[in-house]
C-alpha cells in the first residue's frame, strides 16, 4: 500500500509559506470555503440560481445609478450576501412520506445509475422501492423474517441485496417484482449473526456482508459461494464500503476500530485505532479518497485514504449525542449526520464547520424520530431521511 | 520463611511435583522472548518464529527491535505510532489543500487500479478454483477398489472391482437446505392409553359418527398464526358461513295455540273473579243472618228479664208500704 506522501507527492499538498498554491479555481474555492456552485456549475436548482443571477444584474445597476452614496451600496450588498446564502445553504424539509412503513426504517439507499427511486428497508421486516420524484410506492419485497438493515442496490444488474437482522442475505431481481412467486432470486447462507451493512465492490461481483458475528463475508455474487472470510474485529461490524484501489475493504467496528483490507491477501492491511468508543459509522466520500467516521460518543473523524492518515476531526463531543447516520453530499461537500434524539446536523466536509442545525420533528403518535438511515440521491439536492417515527423524509435546499 | 521446613499438609490439594515454577525473565524488554542474536551487525534478521506472519525483524543500532520497521516491513504500509500521527493533518499542515480525488479505471492516471483489480480477480479466481477445483479434478481421477466380502456361501461372486469418483455438483443448483425452526422432540417415551382402546366393542353408527364430527378447522392459510377456533366457529364454516340450524316453527298453528292459551287463562281469570264474588256475598249474607240472629236473642233475653224484673218489684214495692 503506498503511502500518503508517495500518492500526493510532496510539494502536491503541502504548499508551505510563501508558495502560493497552483491556479486551480476550484480548489482554490475549496481551499478559501467560498461558495463552489457557481464556479463548478455543480448547483442545478436553476430557479435559485437564475434569481441570483437578477439580484446580481440589479445590484450592477443600482450601482451604475447610485455611485456617490456609499452606505446604500453597502447595505445593498449585505443583503445580496444574505440571498445569497440563505436559500442555498440551508436545509429544509420538503416532504414526508408519514407512515412508510410499519415499523422503524433503517435502510435506505438511491439507484445509483437512474437516481429515479430509492429502496428502504425498516424493522417491519419489508423492503419498499419509491419513486425519487414522485414518492409513489413502487413495490413492495417482503420475504425477510426480522428487520431489514442493510440495503445495496447494483449498478451492473438490475438486482438488489439486502441484509436483516435475520441472518439472512437475499437478492432480489427488481424486473420481477410483480411476478406472483416473488422477485427473490439468491440468498447467501453463511452468516450467524444479523447483518448490519453491505457493500459491493464497483469493478468485480463481490458483495460484501458483514453484522453481529464480526467477520466480513465475501460473496461471489453469481454463484452465491463464500469466498473468504475477513475476520479480525472483535465487534460488531457496523459498516463496510468498498473501492477499486488498495484498500479495497474498510469496515468499522463497535470494538472501536476501523481496518482497512487487504483482498488479495485476505488480510488486514491496517488498523486505525484513533476512536474511543464504537464506531457507530463509516461513509466515504463519493468521489474523494476520503472517509469519515463517527463514534457513539459524536466524535467524527475524516481519514485519507490509502494510507489511513487522520485528515481532521470535527463535531463537538457530547455523550447524549449519538450519531446513527451519516451521510456525504458529493455536490456542494456538506456531510449531514443524524442523531438518535432527531438532531440533524450539516457539516461542512472540507472546513469541518458546523453549518446548520435542526431537528426533525416527529410525526404525531411519536415522541422524538430517531434517524436512522440517511443518503444524498445522485444530484445532491435531496436528503432522504428515514426515521424512527416509520415515516420517510425528504429535505431539500 | 521457615514454613519450607514444616512437613507438607495431610489434605492438601498442592502437589509440587504437579506445579513447575517459570522464573521470571530477568529483562524489560520484550524483545528478549525472541531470543535476538546479541551481536550482530545486521539491522534485518530472519524471525525465529518460522510460523510467524512476520518473516523478517529490523532492528535497532542498540540491539532493540524496532516494532515500527518491523510491522510497517510485514504489512507493507507505515505504521502509525508517534503522537504526531494523532494530530490531523489539517491541523499540523493549516494550508493544506482539500484536493484529494478518487480515480476509476478509466480516469486513472497510472495502471496501478487495473493492476489491483486484475490481481484481485486472479487471487479469487484461484480462491473459487480451490474450492470447486478439487471435485473437478477429481473427476478426471477414477480410482478402483477391490472388494472382498467374508461371506461363506460357496459359488457367490466374492470379490468386486468398485470405482470411485466424485459426483461434480451443479453450482447453480438451488439451495438444498432450509431454515427450519428446531422442532423440540419428545423428551419421554409416549404415555400409556389407559381407555380401552378396542374397535370392537364399541361400534360406532353413522348417526353417531354424524353426531360427533367436528367440522375441520379453517384453511391454514386463513390461520396462519394457528390460533384455536371454537366449534361453534367451525360449524359455521363448515356451513358455509350460515348460523347453525334452527329447526323451523308452524307460525300460524304456533299463533293459534298461543291465542287459545291466552283465552283459555282470559277465561279462567273470570271464573275465578266471578265465583270469588259469590263467595263474598255468600258470606257477608252469612254474616248478617248471624247477626240478625244475635240481635234476636238479645232482644228475647231482655225482654224477658224485664217481665221479671216486674214482677218481683210490686211485691217489694208492697212488702214496703
Amino acid at each position: 500500500m503506498a503511502s500518503f506522501k508517495e500518492v500526493y507527492g510532496h510539494e502536491g499538498i503541502f504548499s508551505i509559506g510563501d508558495s502560493d498554491p497552483p491556479p486551480d479555481t476550484v480548489s482554490e474555492a475549496m481551499y478559501n470555503n467560498t461558495k463552489l456552485d457557481k464556479i463548478a456549475g455543480i448547483h442545478t436548482n436553476e430557479d435559485e440560481f437564475m434569481e441570483d443571477d437578477d439580484d446580481l444584474q440589479d445590484d450592477n445597476d443600482e450601482d451604475e445609478d447610485e455611485i456617490e452614496d456609499k452606505d446604500e451600496d453597502n447595505e445593498d450588498k449585505d443583503q445580496l450576501a444574505a440571498t445569497a446564502n440563505q436559500p442555498s445553504e440551508q436545509w429544509r424539509p420538503l416532504r414526508v412520506i408519514a407512515g412508510a412503513h410499519q415499523g422503524w426504517v433503517r435502510a435506505v439507499t438511491v439507484d445509483p445509475v437512474t437516481n429515479k427511486w430509492f429502496v428502504t428497508g425498516s424493522s417491519d421486516s419489508t423492503i419498499k422501492v419509491w419513486d425519487l420524484a414522485t414518492l409513489a410506492l413502487k413495490a413492495t419485497l417482503t420475504g425477510h423474517i426480522m428487520g431489514v438493515r442493510a440495503l445495496a442496490v447494483s449498478s451492473k444488474f438490475p438486482y438488489l441485496f439486502s441484509g436483516s437482522e435475520d441472518k439472512t442475505v437475499r437478492c432480489w431481481d427488481l424486473e420481477k417484482t410483480d411476478s406472483e412467486s416473488g422477485c427473490q432470486i439468491r440468498n447467501y447462507h453463511g452468516h450467524v449473526g444479523g447483518i448490519y451493512s453491505m457493500a459491493l465492490h464497483p469493478e468485480l461481483d463481490l458483495l460484501f456482508t458483514g453484522g453481529k458475528d464480526s467477520v466480513v463475508r465475501v460473496w461471489d455474487v453469481r454463484s452465491r459461494d463464500q469466498i473468504m472470510v475477513l475476520a479480525g474485529h472483535r465487534g460488531d461490524i457496523t459498516s463496510i464500503e468498498s473501492q477499486i484501489g488498495d484498500p479495497q475493504v474498510i469496515t468499522s467496528s463497535m470494538d472501536s476500530t476501523i481496518r482497512l483490507w487487504d483482498l488479495r491477501k485476505q488480510t488486514t492491511a491496517l488498523t486505525l485505532t484513533h476512536h474511543t468508543k464504537s464506531i457507530r459509522l463509516l461513509v466515504m466520500h463519493p468521489q474523494e479518497m476520503t472517509m469519515a467516521s463517527a463514534d457513539s460518543d459524536g466524535h467524527i473523524k475524516q481519514w485519507l485514504l490509502p494510507g489511513g492518515e487522520l485528515l481532521n476531526e470535527f463535531g463537538d463531543a457530547d455523550n447524549s449525542k449519538i450519531i446513527n447516520t451519516m451521510a456525504i453530499n458529493p455536490a456542494n461537500n456538506h456531510l449531514f449526520a443524524g442523531f438518535d434524539d432527531g438532531r440533524m446536523e450539516f457539516y461542512d466536509y472540507i472546513s469541518g464547520e458546523l453549518i446548520q442545525e435542526e431537528i426533525s420533528s416527529p410525526l404525531a403518535g411519536s415522541n422524538e424520530s430517531p434517524i436512522y438511515a440517511s443518503t444524498f440521491d445522485l444530484s445532491g439536492l435531496r436528503l432522504i431521511s428515514c426515521e424512527g417515527d416509520k415515516s420517510v423524509k425528504i429535505w431539500g435546499l | 520463611m521457615f514454613s519450607s521446613l514444616l512437613p507438607k499438609p495431610k489434605h492438601a490439594p498442592y502437589d509440587p511435583s504437579l506445579n513447575v515454577r517459570v522464573s521470571r525473565t530477568t529483562s524489560r524488554h520484550s524483545s528478549q522472548l525472541l531470543h535476538l542474536p546479541k551481536s550482530s551487525n545486521k539491522t534485518i534478521i530472519d524471525n525465529p518464529h518460522t510460523n510467524n506472519t512476520i518473516s523478517k525483524l529490523h532492528l535497532n543500532p542498540d540491539g532493540t527491535l524496532d516494532y515500527n520497521l518491523t510491522i510497517a516491513s510485514a504489512t507493507g504500509s507505515n505504521v502509525q505510532a508517534s503522537y504526531e500521527d494523532t494530530i490531523a493533518l489539517k491541523k499540523r499542515f493549516p494550508k493544506l489543500k482539500h484536493h484529494f480525488p478518487r480515480y476509476d479505471l478509466h480516469t486513472s492516471p497510472d495502471s496501478s487500479l487495473q493492476k489491483t483489480v486484475r490481481e484481485t480477480k486472479k487471487a479469487i479466481a484461484a480462491l473459487m478454483n480451490r474450492g470447486a477445483g478439487s471435485s473437478s479434478k477429481s473427476t478426471n481421477e477414477v480410482s478402483y477398489v477391490k472388494y472382498e466380502n467374508n461371506s461363506l456361501v460357496e459359488g457367490e461372486d466374492r470379490g468386486r472391482v468398485i470405482q470411485i469418483r466424485e459426483f461434480q455438483e451443479d453450482p447453480m443448483l438451488p439451495p438444498k437446505f432450509k431454515l427450519r425452526k428446531n422442532r423440540h422432540k419428545e423428551p419421554s417415551p409416549p404415555p400409556p392409553i389407559l381407555k380401552n382402546t378396542n374397535a370392537s366393542q364399541t361400534k360406532l353408527t353413522k348417526e353417531d359418527r354424524e353426531k360427533w364430527n367436528i367440522p375441520a378447522a379453517i384453511s391454514n392459510w386463513k390461520n396462519n398464526q394457528g390460533f384455536t377456533i371454537s366449534l361453534d366457529k367451525r360449524v359455521m364454516a363448515a356451513n358455509g358461513g350460515k348460523e347453525e340450524e334452527v329447526p323451523d316453527l308452524n307460525i300460524e298453528k304456533f299463533g293459534k295455540l298461543s291465542s287459545a292459551l291466552e283465552n283459555a287463562d282470559k277465561e279462567a281469570r273470570e271464573e275465578i273473579r266471578i265465583r270469588n264474588e259469590m263467595m263474598r256475598e255468600l258470606a257477608i249474607k252469612e254474616k248478617q243472618e248471624k247477626e240478625a240472629k244475635l240481635r234476636e236473642l238479645a232482644e228475647a233475653t231482655r225482654r224477658e228479664r224485664g217481665k221479671r224484673a216486674n214482677h218481683d218489684g210490686g211485691s217489694d214495692w208492697k212488702r214496703r208500704k
